[in-house]
């Protein structure tokens, strides 16, 4: 029987793919990846206790999360456009040079 | 309805000229000065809404038979509201020469700026986790934006990837926590969370704290705070200098809203669990952002460090808060003022130099004998420097003041005292500044005060500083300092649980 | 209530702890081989049909690309609306138009800054 437990343990492995995602990869594109999963274990989780509780709110936050995150991509996107026709590489130990 | 309608006006207002000033961008013989001045009108009538609503509200929900309890109104919001409108209007108008000296400047600079006010002040309003979290992302998903508004510049670029990398990455730890506590709570409206916890005192709550302490990381990164304030500096020197001025002060501010909520209503009955962690959070972020602002070499990257610092006088008042003290909550908002204050006055007078002179950099050697070649500019920037290091006579020091007594109050004389040589060492990096200024030989010959929107505004937001540190003495009848903090604890008592 | 902590601890457990380790470990655990071969798309058996996968495009696709993002999620709100529209009412009939109002001001501005336009 699958209970809300194991969709909440599924949502923390996604979310933790992603936080390694973003710390251990190296380009720009694959960052915005590794967000874009971590959004999406948040919404599984939202999805399955909307469902448990019989409450639907819950899955109307997911729907706002994927705005959300659709708006952040766009803005990366764009930023990662003007990167690229400036430095022509997307890897991050070339882009940064500022240290503080 | 009408009472309703008349609520959401200054939202409505700021809402709508962003979208005008998004259209009216792609008109292209229009001036940028006239951007501006559209932008300050609408800004300025809501502003005077706001005031007139703050006068009359209590505790209202918005639209409440559609909405059902998702915005609030009540003083405290309208008096962030009021503090984030007033605080755009000084940005914009301080940096209108600013503006003009650059070109990568358009219409949808002004646009955007209004959506991410927008943004914020949607926050204030917030009584539930899914608005806040959409209102941040609001908030900060434009600011990324504005970050690297010069694309000709690689820093700026930098500082924006920087920004946005870590910014997404800290809003999905908020996103994951407002899941966990919807999973135990069933609801994400601020007062359901309250009356859980209160009701389920006996039971385990550990995924609710876990769910709790992920949302914190995502303000404590938004504000600033210790463990994740390595992106500040670097940020606020790749920045545009409006942009910079306008993070420091009110986004900081609209930060600190949806905390000092969240941390007055939610958290209440769980201050044992959390308030070690505040505690700490607090000394690191004094102790960090001191060592970073004697560091820095340029004064943007100073004034960036030392938010960092100021930040963390005001976690040591959200500490006092838990621990029972009764006015550490109106200190903070008094604190928030002082600091939005002085900021944006020293903020400003850099922007206006960088639009005078073709300095670039700002650092501490160009202004070694300013004050022989501008006197009052020098002047102006010693009373920011002053306020900034906490000295009396000026509103800093009354911020400083109310936040230690209020953490002397609840018998933590070491914290407070930690405090205290915070800001000795403070005064340290702060009085740097002054002493260039002034017992250094001017290579340049004395110039006259320019008078301009920008250098009038900047004079006068200097003499509010003095205003506030010595006016209240002085005048009677006139709401000075101690007006201010009456109106932030009458505020923060329509708050309501 | 003990599942709530247990739950908590994994959570905790599994996000601070053990994945970290384990994404570390696959470094140094298991075969490791780079090899030109491998690093080329598969493409149903068939050897590389043309150039390599890194062509850069037109600048132009790109922004299409992020306004077609943007307006095609915009469009995930219209069906929660369009099953709930009897209850709604008026009001949420009114909301939907200020909303679909905005998009098209977003429209107008994306159109008349001329990205549409391919030439």
């Amino acid at each position: 029987m699958i209970e809300l437990s194991h969709y909440l343990v599924v949502s923390g492995i996604l979310f933790s793919i992603g936080v390694v995602g973003v710390l251990r990869r190296k380009n720009l594109l694959m960052l915005f990846f590794a967000t874009e999963i971590m959004l999406n274990a948040a919404n599984i989780a939202f999805a399955a206790v909307s469902s448990y509780y019989g409450d639907l709110s819950g899955q109307m936050f997911a729907f706002f999360i994927i705005a959300v995150a659709a708006s952040e991509v766009a803005v990366g996107l764009g930023l990662l456009i003007v990167l690229y026709k400036k430095q022509g590489t997307l890897d991050l130990d070339d882009l940064a040079v500022m240290k503080g | 309805m009408i009472w309703d309608l008349y609520l959401v006006m200054p939202l409505a207002l700021v809402f709508i000229g962003a979208l005008f000033l998004m259209l009216f961008s792609l008109v292209k013989q229009v001036e940028l000065t006239n951007y501006n001045l559209v932008t300050v009108a609408f800004l300025s009538v809501s502003l005077i809404i706001e005031l007139i609503i703050f006068q009359n509200v209590e505790h209202d929900y918005l639209f409440e038979t559609i909405f059902a309890k998702m915005f609030i109104v009540d003083k405290l919001s309208t008096l962030f509201n009021i503090l984030f409108l007033s605080g755009a209007i000084l940005t914009l108008l301080i940096n209108n020469n600013y503006f003009k000296s650059r070109d990568y400047y358009n219409g949808e600079f002004f646009a955007l700026l209004l959506f991410s006010i927008f943004g914020m002040m949607m926050l204030a309003h917030t009584n539930e986790l899914i608005t806040a979290f959409i209102s941040i992302e609001l908030a900060s998903i434009t600011l990324y934006v504005l970050v690297g508004y010069n694309h000709h510049s690689p820093k700026s670029s930098e500082a924006m990837l920087k920004y946005i990398i870590l910014g997404s990455l800290a809003g999905v730890f908020f996103i994951l926590g407002v899941a966990l506590v919807y999973g135990v709570v069933g609801s994400t409206y601020l007062g359901d969370i309250y009356s859980y916890l209160i009701h389920h005192q006996n039971s385990d709550i550990s995924l609710l704290v876990v769910g709790m302490m992920f949302m914190m990381v995502t303000l404590l990164f938004k504000i600033g705070a210790a463990p994740f304030h390595s992106w500040v500096v670097d940020v606020y020197i790749g920045s545009p200098f409006p942009v910079t001025m306008f993070m420091a002060t009110t986004l900081k501010i609209a930060i600190f809203s949806i905390l000092l909520r969240l941390f007055l209503v939610d958290f209440a009955p769980i201050y044992p669990l959390i308030l070690e962690i505040i505690k700490v959070v607090a000394i690191a972020t004094l102790l960090l952002g001191s060592l970073l602002a004697i560091a820095q070499t340029q004064l943007k990257g100073m004034l960036a460090a030392s938010s960092i610092v100021h930040v963390g006088y005001m976690l040591m008042a959200l500490y006092a808060i838990g621990v029972g003290s009764s006015f550490a909550a109106s200190a903070i908002i008094f604190y928030l003022i002082s600091y939005f204050l002085s900021a944006l006055g020293a903020f400003g007078i850099l922007s206006f130099l960088a639009s005078d002179e073709e300095k670039r950099h700002l650092s501490f050697d160009d202004f070694k004998g300013f004050a022989h070649e501008r006197p009052y500019m020098a002047a102006a920037m010693t009373i920011f420097m002053l306020s900034l290091a906490g000295f009396p006579s000026t509103i800093g020091f009354l911020g400083k003041f109310y936040i230690f007594m209020s953490v002397v109050e609840t018998g933590e004389i070491l914290l407070a005292g930690l405090g205290i040589l915070i800001a000795f060492i403070s005064i340290y990096y702060y009085f740097k500044l002054i002493a260039l200024m002034y017992f250094y030989p001017s290579p340049n010959p004395k110039k006259r005060f320019p008078f301009a929107i920008s250098t009038l505004l900047i004079v006068g937001v200097a003499l509010m500083i003095v205003w506030g540190g010595i006016g209240t003495g002085l005048i009677p009848f006139v709401a000075g300092a101690d007006g201010l903090l009456t109106i932030a604890s009458e505020a923060l008592k329509t708050i309501g649980k | 209530m003990t599942t709530h902590l247990a739950l908590a601890s994994s959570v905790i457990f599994v996000i601070v702890l053990a994945l970290p380790i384990l994404f570390h470990l696959t470094r140094y655990v298991g075969a490791r081989s780079d090899n030109e071969r491998k690093n080329e798309p598969y493409e149903s058996g068939v050897g590389l049909t043309h150039t390599e996968s890194f062509d850069t495009f037109n600048i132009k696709f790109y922004v299409v690309g992020i306004v077609f993002l943007l307006f095609d999620v915009e469009v995930l709100f219209l069906f929660p609306w369009a099953i709930n529209l009897r209850d709604l009412g008026l009001f949420g009939m009114v909301e939907m138009f200020v909303f679909i109002g905005i998009l098209v001001a977003g429209l107008i501005y994306v159109y008349r800054s001329n990205i549409l336009k391919w030439a």
